[in-house]
């Protein structure tokens, strides 16, 4: 089967019923959504890594270890996870550095930082234990960075940036059929069956459309 | 400019209306569009660079069917309206979302259009939903025909007559839309591509320039089938009825969610109109030519009125009220009683004792005589940031937003069914947001997060039981469900029009109210409510016609009448 094309809107918005259809609460969901789409629109496979997270694993509860410097996410779920590590990156507590270790899908955790440079006008760094290191930006993504599941990551703030809101996509974006599929699927878990009584209370119900 | 205290300084205003006051959707339900509404803002912007409207392919048929384009050039860009006019079958005629054949289908093409895309959208326009479309189609729409007003128009001007007077003041259009898509729908541009364009940045203009164009193309094709039907003795309509001839939308749910998901946006157009508000009450003294206006206007604002009738109980009796508040105001507001000091000020207090209907139709005339303070506004009705969650703030700081922003939402008991008793869902049914009865219908648990109120207390309770010291970080990773919340709680503080201050859920909480919201700030009027779910309204009667664009007064159109 050949790829499909999309709108970043209508990957979003999709990805996002998606995630709420996986189980993770509309807040959260959101910034999933948001994260993957920025790693499409930055030519990396957004929706593929989103089907990874969505795949990984049963939902649970973010237990980072948190010191005074520096926190600790081990056995990183990224669709869990990675809210908090922007946040305590964020949270002008003195946390200097976030290690993640064992992280379940690296690529969505390099969408978050790209969605966090974005919104909140910040550059990060990204060292991967005994392999690259390299920055992150609202709208940047310097080189490609191959990053294998499993892998170990240390996150900081390196700089201040102009804050952007969103890209200037004027292509569409390509994605599998079969992850679309997925999305598809997942998305449809939050819709309602029709009925005839919610049919009869939506506009232009009873009356006739040939006047 | 997006920012409450950045509108604020720049000119001398009056205190703005609280959000309290302002945000109640009984009040959002009496909105009236105003001169900052978004059609009056396109077409004023397509009457500055005087755009002219060509017609480069008319190939329909004798009966009407076939294809068109129109095409503008706007700020540098040629944007083309490629419509299709196709046979329909009476049964198949139905303004539901759930349809899927219309009498007329478009596409808003940006650029020219060569045949093969007129070939490829032919395939594809028509089917709507159903169809893919490329990123150079800026905004896909449908509409049908008001069929029985339709046929009379041809009727008529192929008999070399008008159509019957009153029948265009009580049907107002020729056709109706049905669905107006933008923004990445269906494989259509993301909005993005626009927004560098500063004649299209600004909030539905893609929207608004089709639509327009659509009642262009619904004129022409009227006229277009009565030439054929009797080349020898047809005529075309009079200008004056044409420019009354608007066209008609029915809207239901599906609009309601975007207010409460765009909340920076929301603030954007709430504050813009209430700066706009507060600076004309400023002003001390009214010159002569704008007390000669205001009066001018006040005239037509009655005649309007008495044109406004519709087969609602509701609404038709807020109409009568109104009339009789208005002819009120008018026996009030004279030559001599504007020339004290503070008029506008004097006008607006002067509603206050009246119908919100009455108070929000003041706030509509007040700006649209003050154009000068008004206009500017409009740059500031765009949002290019969606809310942010601020990590670092505190517990306890987070709890005091609550209290200022939300402390309505404390009140509420949410154990009483009352206040619980509806729930928005997702339809499986062309995924239509629909309104169920959470007692009485199944799929309440996978309702739609719009339960800000319900969202808040349950934050604020959770935050009330967490070490006040902490930051929000630390909050959500004990409490992610709050995550929406908190960030829409600090959105408030920046933006305080961003949220309504009622309960969605409740049983007296009506969608309607929302529906006129939105749809006034489109500039649409007549609002013709047929349930408190969904409602027919009027867009772009009395605008301009295509070939009007550069007259005089273009800008004329507000609370359009029939004389």
């Amino acid at each position: 089967m050949t790829d499909i094309e999309r709108s970043s809107n209508e990957i979003y918005t999709m990805l996002r019923k998606a995630a709420m259809g996986c189980g993770y609460d509309h807040g959260s969901a959101s910034d999933i959504a948001q994260a993957a789409v920025w790693l499409c629109e930055n030519g990396m496979d957004g929706v593929g890594a989103f089907v990874a997270a969505c795949n990984s694993g049963p939902i649970r509860m973010c237990q980072p270890e948190i010191k005074p410097q520096e926190a600790m996410f081990e056995n990183c779920i990224v669709s869990i996870d990675a809210h908090s590590v922007f946040d305590l990156l964020l949270a002008d507590a003195g946390i200097a550095s976030v290690y993640a270790t064992n992280i379940d899908v690296p690529d969505l955790l390099i969408g978050f930082a790209g969605l966090c440079a974005r919104v909140h006008g910040v550059e990060l760094v990204l060292a991967v234990e005994g392999g690259d290191k390299f920055a992150v930006a609202a709208d940047l993504l310097p080189g490609q960075h191959a990053l294998q599941s499993g892998c170990s990551v240390a996150l900081s703030i390196s700089g201040r940036q102009p804050q952007q809101a969103t890209l200037s996509p004027i292509s569409p974006l390509v994605i599998t059929p079969a992850n679309w599929a997925f999305c598809l699927e997942r998305a449809s878990r939050t819709y309602v069956p029709a009925t005839e009584e919610s049919r009869a209370k939506g506009a232009g119900a009873s009356l006739t459309d040939n006047d | 400019m997006n920012d409450h205290h950045a509108i604020e300084n720049e000119v001398p205003q009056m205190p703005l209306r609280e959000p309290d006051m302002v945000m109640r959707l009984s009040r959002l339900g009496a909105f009236y569009p105003t001169r900052l509404s978004f059609m009056r803002s396109l077409i004023r912007q397509l009457s500055t660079e005087k755009v002219d409207v060509r017609r480069p392919v008319w190939e329909i048929d004798e009966a009407g069917y076939g294809r068109a384009v129109y095409a503008i050039t706007l700020g540098g860009y040629v944007y083309s309206l490629v419509a299709f006019s196709t046979r329909l079958s009476p049964d198949q005629r139905t303004d539901r979302v759930i349809a899927e054949a219309w009498d007329t289908s478009y596409a808003l093409f940006d650029g020219v259009p060569t045949v093969d895309d007129l070939d490829r959208l032919e395939a594809n326009a028509p089917r709507q939903e159903a169809g893919r479309f490329s990123a150079t189609e800026l905004v896909i729409s449908r509409a049908n025909k008001s069929v029985r007003f339709f046929d009379h128009v041809v009727d008529r001007l192929a008999h070399g007559l008008q159509p019957d007077r009153s029948l265009v003041d009580s049907v107002g259009y020729l056709m109706r839309t049905t669905a107006v898509y933008g923004n990445g729908k269906f494989g259509i541009a993301d909005r993005a591509r626009i927004e560098g364009r500063s004649q299209l940045s600004g909030s539905f203009q893609a929207e608004m320039l089709t639509v327009w164009l659509i009642r262009g193309f619904s004129v022409d094709l009227v006229e277009h089938i009565a030439r054929c039907r009797s080349p020898e003795k047809s005529v075309l309509l009079d200008r004056d009825l044409k420019r009354h001839l608007g066209i008609g939308n029915s809207t239901g749910l599906g609009m309601a969610p975007f207010l409460v998901t765009h909340p920076i946006l929301l603030n954007n157009w709430i504050i813009s109109r209430e700066t706009a508000l507060a600076r004309v009450r400023a002003i001390k003294q009214a010159a002569p030519d704008r007390i000669e206006r205001v009066l001018a206007l006040m005239l037509r604002a009655r005649k309007h009125l008495l044109q406004w009738s519709v087969p609602d109980e509701r609404q038709m009796q807020r109409v009568t009220i109104l009339r009789n508040e208005w002819d009120a105001l008018i026996g009030v507001v004279t030559s001599q009683w504007l020339e004290a000091d503070y008029p506008w000020e004097r006008m607006m207090a002067l509603s206050q004792e009246r119908s919100q209907e009455c108070q929000e139709l003041m706030v509509s005339l007040l700006l649209e005589f003050n154009g000068d303070l008004v206009d500017g506004l409009t740059d500031c009705m765009v949002a290019t940031n969606e809310p942010r969650l601020v990590a670092s703030m505190t517990v306890a700081a987070l709890r005091a937003l609550c209290a200022r922003h939300f402390d309505w939402t404390l009140k509420i008991d949410f154990t009483d069914r009352r206040q619980t008793n509806q729930f928005w869902y997702v339809s499986e049914e062309k995924l239509e947001p629909r309104l169920g009865n959470r007692y009485e219908e199944p799929g309440s648990e996978l309702e739609m997060p719009l339960d800000i109120a319900r969202q808040v207390q349950a934050l604020d309770h959770d935050l009330a039981a967490f070490d006040d010291t902490k930051k929000i970080a630390e909050f959500l990773i004990a409490n992610p469900k709050h995550r929406e919340a908190a960030r829409r709680v600090q959105c408030a503080e920046l933006h305080p029009y961003s949220e309504i201050r009622d309960n969605l859920l409740a049983d007296d909480s009506l969608p309607i109210d929302m529906l006129r919201c939105k749809l006034s700030f489109f500039g649409a009027s007549k609002f013709d409510p047929k349930s408190d779910r969904w409602t027919r309204i009027t867009l772009y009667q009395g605008a301009p016609l295509l070939d009007e664009i550069t007259g005089e007064n273009a800008d004329d159109w507000w609370l359009p009448v029939l004389t």
